[in-house]
């Protein structure tokens, strides 16, 4: 390891500036830095295993899901509701951490996507917040009819039906996870409307530099 | 968009598999890690001078020269500068210098919008309006981006006006020093496009001609059209919709639709064409039965005549309202429903059945349980009153009435800790067996009162402690009311807020305190980050002086930022009266900054004002004025215009030249003055230089030319007391005599005095315009002297005192005294007769018409003036009817007399050529309040007014003694009517 820091050293010119970050967007006062949304892109490729992608497009899209991550935990500050703790972020990090052999392996994956283990933590922490309290904030207001459900189970019905005309279950067998799906629908775009709503109302700045 | 969910499922799913990937990529590799831990040796910004101070730039750098570089410190520094506000874009890169770093800090600065002009402004829109279009806000951040905006904002706003062509460019200018933006518009308005018809749509039952007429697009005056049409402007097009829309109200179509549908646009002849959608809508019908209810009335209460729309709600409101109107009217039992119906598709028939049978009246107001307030204090904040002749014959009394006084008074008691106080009502209808009685009880239970046993005050720095309680009204042993801790909320955060801690919060808890019904109150204070002025930045300044502003702005940099400096100063630059709009702001207002840049954008005013009035006074002022005829005048009547114009801020200074006129029948006077307000830069000091020509015949024994100069100069000493001193030179010729000119040669003569005089006044009383307490004195002393090139020399002294005694809560005796004196002291052996006073009339004496009073020539009966004057008056002032209408019992009496030793307090006059004792009067007046003070009417009846000698014959039978004397008198009996107390 610290081979190869003396060798990228010997590679940097003297003389020779390199950016070490910058302003990528801005919320209102806070900034999402170029680091923030490499680093998100990073951990992203960790977990799913990929190689990471840092092109324009890529870049745009982890600060677009920075942003709205930002919005709704900003959100979350204001509220009084029992979010995640660094604990339950550990229970996850565990899980994370069960898919490797060894605490080496794991360490050496961790080396190779150049994140740390408290980023990784963080940034687990950061999407559990933000995932409970969307199912706080906006499912008390989906209300469900029997009409609804039964509009929704027609439709998956004509879906499984070209699939498998054999096995379409009855509306009874199949209600509960019709209901669970259509749920977790609407509450998907309960959250799609108020981060447009809340988008428009804050001054969100991208600097297109860090996007080419 | 639940974007982190599919990266928790990714978790949960992942295949085991994947570990063996092969997952190597060149866009992992973290080139900037290989800075982390290094040696800083030094940290530059780019460019070198910044907005921020360097010693305040480095206190927001968590890295530090000599210290290892951590990479989330890079972070938090972008962070941190950022979050001031002073910089768009921030980027931090790092080389080698020899064995250290080198770490570049690059910025672009954040700009703020500053100071906006605007050329070729052509009214509608002025130019308020259109940097009110532009949505730049002064001292908020600047982006180009939004100018493209905010000029289509703007062009929108000149087209709405009429400017169909309008162009508009602008310039925005950098100024790096303060990060401000100076925009400047370069409006090229073109021509005004005329209306040239109307297209009208729609059902309407009125002719096309008369709905044109109403919009007022057409060139006319009054009812008459002349050829052609009017220019177009938005608010012209929004009256013509709306007179139309009333048009139809006029003719019951309640609920007419008038709208705009389009705007054609003739290029060729720069014309309008409107196109006015109409659906005059069905005849709405409001009728009452069971009682009449006027017209005016019923528009008043029925909410559908100013919503102009009918629906259930606001028939129901309108049901109310009749209820609540004749309960006030004494009918309580009044009972209103109504029925609405459509005959036809013209017609909606709205029917409110009214039924009320006995008109009561309030007899008495009864409240019980009190113990902590007296009757007296829970009564004086009561809207509901018993029956009271005349003002309230019935008394004033609703249950919605009643309800409100019940919270007002439960609010009372819960302000001064009673939590539990409870009100409850009951309303006898046939109060002590009378019928047609009412009586109310009130009945208060108070409960238990609580108190505060321990105040803490926490977050509050030491020094601020002593101050605070001294101010707060929750404190030990006082009363515990949530109100008392809003209002020390108020005056805590009020207090930081001025000083400089614009994001201070305030927060109360409450805990059980010693002993019963006490509490312990903790206030905790969280003052945030003090902030304090970097600079004022002034902007707007034309003709007026820097200094004269900034000796106004009581701000300076490195003071606390202050909202209340900032609105005093704000106050104190509108009160120089030259400046249209003053606004304030402070700059980078969200920014995170120690010091903030306070702007003032100052719009000066027109330089020029014009006046205009037109008026009459209907008095005693007629009568010949060449002949004898009426010595105490007879009725007449003179119309009246007068014409100003001022030139404000005259040599930038914030003085004012201005030139009054006023020309009537019995008066021509103009007048021009030049104003000094808060001379040589003193606020309680003011200079009024002035020069007065005046040809007045108001005075009925003769005509007078009077030019005067004159020098005065204001001390307002405090709120209450003011001295001004005064030097005054005057030339007054007299003419048309009626008084034999032989027989009084020294008094008629010309006369050019010089006067130095001084005037104290100490004024205490509550309201000047409509006083119930207080005292108001005068003294004013005058010296005319040779030194001051006078021919004739004498002294005088003029005091004034008068008080306000409040009776109860509505009722004010009102006492006034003056008292007059011209001593000779040397030059002719008379005093002139222009220099003598005159009085009598609304303000002196109301036995007399308009400067009536005193000493008259024995032979033709006309006033002569006099040497001393005493007068007193006694007013007894009381509401009549309502709110508005007053009444005023009056005594007064007093006199003009020759000498001083003539005053005499003596009732009876003791032959016609008797002056020399005290006129009384007796009295009633009416009062009607108006926004500028009430309206006055007086009828006074003097038992012992004047009689004397009048002449009947010509001037020339005058002076040969060949008229015949007549016997003259001041009517018993005078009316006055004018604006204003009497004093």
């Amino acid at each position: 390891m610290i081979r190869c820091l003396l060798f990228a050293l010997l590679l940097l010119p003297a003389g020779r500036a390199e950016i070490l970050d910058r302003i990528a967007v801005t919320v209102a006062k806070h900034v999402i830095s170029e680091r923030d949304v490499v680093l998100d892109l990073r951990i992203a490729a960790f977990l799913d295993q990929k190689p990471a992608d840092l092109s324009g497009d890529q870049k745009r899209k982890a600060a677009d899901r920075l942003v709205d991550q930002y919005l709704l935990l900003q959100e979350a500050s204001t509220s009084r509701q029992q979010l995640p703790t660094a604990a339950d972020a550990q229970q996850l990090l565990d899980q994370v951490k069960a898919q490797y052999a060894t605490e080496t392996e794991y360490r050496a994956a961790l080396a190779r996507f150049g994140v740390t283990e408290a980023q990784l933590s963080d940034h687990l922490l950061n999407g559990i917040r933000a995932l409970r309290f969307t199912d706080l904030r906006f499912r008390p207001e989906v209300q469900l009819s029997d009409d609804d459900l039964h509009e929704y189970y027609d439709s998956m019905a004509a879906q499984w039906r070209r699939a498998n005309p054999a096995q379409v279950p009855t509306f009874e067998a199949s209600r509960d996870q019709i209901e669970k799906l259509l749920t977790d629908q609407r509450v998907t775009q309960a959250l799609d409307r108020w981060l447009g709503t809340t988008r428009s109302e804050t001054q969100i700045l991208y600097k297109e530099e860090v996007f080419k | 968009m639940l974007v982190f969910l599919p990266l928790l499922i990714g978790v949960a799913i992942a295949p085991p598999a994947w570990a063996q990937h092969d997952l190597q990529n060149d866009d992992l590799k973290n080139t900037a890690a290989a800075y982390e831990g290094r040696l800083v040796g030094r940290i530059d910004f780019d460019p070198p001078d910044q907005p921020l101070p360097r010693a305040q730039l480095d206190q927001l750098l968590p890295m530090h020269a000599g210290a290892s570089l951590k990479l989330a410190d890079v972070h938090t520094a972008i962070q941190n500068l950022y979050q001031t506000g002073r910089f768009e874009s921030i980027s931090i890169s790092a080389f080698n210098e020899g064995s250290t770093l080198v770490l570049k800090i690059s910025t672009e600065l954040s700009y703020f919008v500053g100071r906006i002009t605007l050329d070729g402004v052509a009214e509608p829109p002025n130019r308020g309006q259109l940097t009110a279009a532009s949505k730049l806000e002064l001292g908020t951040p600047f982006a180009d981006n939004v100018m493209e905006q905010a000029v289509q904002n703007m062009v929108e706003r000149m087209r709405a006006n009429g400017f169909r062509n309008a162009n508009i460019d602008y310039k925005v200018n950098r100024v790096p020093a303060t990060e401000e933006v100076d925009i400047h518009f370069d409006i090229r308005a073109g021509n005004r496009a005329r209306f040239d018809g109307v297209t009208l749509t729609g059902k309407f039952d009125r002719t096309p001609e008369s709905i044109v007429h109403a919009t007022h697009w057409r060139r006319g005056f009054l009812f008459l059209t002349f050829p052609g049409w009017r220019f177009a402007t938005e608010s012209r097009v929004a009256v013509g919709l709306e007179s139309v829309r009333q048009a139809f109200q006029k003719g019951d179509h309640l609920e007419a639709q008038v709208t705009l549908e389009k705007l054609d646009y003739h290029e060729k002849t720069n014309t309008l064409t409107p196109t006015v959608a109409i659906d005059h809508g069905p005849i709405v019908e409001v009728r009452t039965s069971g009682t009449k209810v006027s017209r005016g009335k019923l528009k008043q209460l029925i909410p559908v005549f100013q919503e102009r729309t009918v629906d259930r709600t606001l028939l129901v409101e309108g049901q109310r309202n009749l209820v609540e109107y004749f309960q006030s009217q004494g009918y309580f039992d009044a009972a209103v429903d109504f029925t609405d119906a459509r005959p036809s598709t013209d017609v909606y028939a709205i029917d409110y059945s009214i039924q009320h049978n006995q008109r009561y009246r309030l007899a008495s107001i009864e409240i019980t349980g009190n113990k902590f307030f007296s009757t007296a204090t829970l009564r004086e904040r009561m809207y509901v009153t018993p029956a009271k002749f005349p003002r309230f014959r019935y008394g004033r009394y609703s249950q919605k009435l009643l309800e409100r006084d019940k919270e007002t008074l439960k609010d009372l008691y819960r302000s001064n800790g009673f939590r539990e106080a409870a009100l409850e009502s009951k309303v006898d209808p046939n109060h002590r067996g009378k019928n047609g009685e009412l009586g109310v009880v009130l009945e208060v239970k108070e409960g238990p009162q609580w108190f505060v046993y321990k105040l803490d005050l926490e977050g509050v720095p030491e020094s601020d402690i002593p101050y605070l309680r001294s101010t707060l009204q929750s404190g030990t042993d006082e009363p515990f009311s949530e109100a008392n801790i809003a209002a020390d909320r108020d005056t805590i955060l009020s207090y930081y807020y001025n000083n400089g801690y614009p994001d201070a919060t305030f927060d109360w808890t409450q805990t059980p305190g010693a002993g019963a019904n006490r509490v312990n109150l903790k206030y905790t204070l969280r003052p945030g980050k003090r902030v304090y002025v970097r600079s004022v930045l002034l902007h707007g300044l034309e003709t007026t002086k820097q200094s004269l502003v900034n000796n106004r702005i009581t701000l300076n940099p490195g003071d606390p930022l202050s909202q209340q400096r900032v609105a005093a100063s704000q106050q104190k630059l509108y009160d120089l009266g030259i400046f249209s709009k003053v606004q304030t702001a402070i700059q980078n207002p969200s920014g995170d900054e120690d010091q903030k840049y306070v702007l003032f954008q100052l719009d000066e005013a027109r330089r020029y004002s014009f006046t205009i009035g037109f008026g009459a006074q209907l008095a005693r002022i007629g009568g010949g004025v060449t002949s004898f005829d009426d010595p105490a005048g007879s009725t007449g009547f003179s119309p009246r215009v007068s014409l100003g114009i001022s030139r404000l801020n005259f040599l930038g200074l914030g003085h004012t030249v201005s030139l009054n006129t006023l020309v009537s029948t019995i008066e021509q006077r103009a007048i021009l003055t030049y104003l000094a307000p808060q001379f040589i830069g003193h606020e309680k000091l003011s200079l009024t230089v002035s020069g007065l020509f005046d040809n007045a015949n108001d005075i009925r024994t003769f005509h007078q030319q009077r030019a005067e100069g004159s020098v005065q100069l204001a001390q307002r000493v405090s709120r209450q007391y003011t001295l001004q001193y005064r030097f005054a030179i005057r030339h007054v010729t007299i003419s048309d005599l009626k008084i034999s000119s032989e027989l009084i040669p020294l008094l008629s003569q010309p006369v050019r005095v010089g006067i130095a005089s001084a005037t104290f006044i100490q004024d205490r009383r509550d309201d000047p315009i409509n006083s119930h307490r207080g005292i108001y004195n005068t003294v004013d002393i005058g010296i005319a002297l040779p030194q001051f090139a006078s021919q004739t020399d004498f002294t005088r002294l003029l005091f004034r005192n008068s008080t306000y005694h409040p009776i109860g809560k509505d009722i004010v005796i009102a006492r006034s005294l003056q008292f007059g004196y011209i001593q000779r002291i040397g030059g002719p052996p008379e005093i002139p007769l222009a220099e003598r006073w005159f009085s009598g009339g609304s303000t002196s004496n109301r036995a007399f018409p308009d400067n009536q009073a005193g000493p008259r020539d024995v032979e033709t009966g006309f006033p002569l003036g006099g040497n001393a004057l005493l007068f007193h008056s006694t007013e007894l002032r009381f509401p009549l009817i309502g709110d508005n209408l007053g009444g005023v019992l009056f005594h007064d009496m007093g006199n003009i007399y020759d000498k001083i030793q003539d005053i005499n307090l003596r009732f009876r006059q003791r032959n016609l050529q008797d002056f020399d004792y005290t006129v009384q009067s007796v009295g009633f007046g009416v009062r009607y309040r108006t926004p500028i003070g009430p309206i006055r009417a007086d009828f006074s009846f003097s038992p012992n007014a004047p009689r004397f000698f009048g002449f009947q014959g010509t001037y020339q039978q005058l002076i040969q003694n060949q008229g015949v004397l007549t016997n003259q008198k001041i009517n018993l009996f005078q009316f006055h009517f004018s604006l204003g107390q009497t004093y």
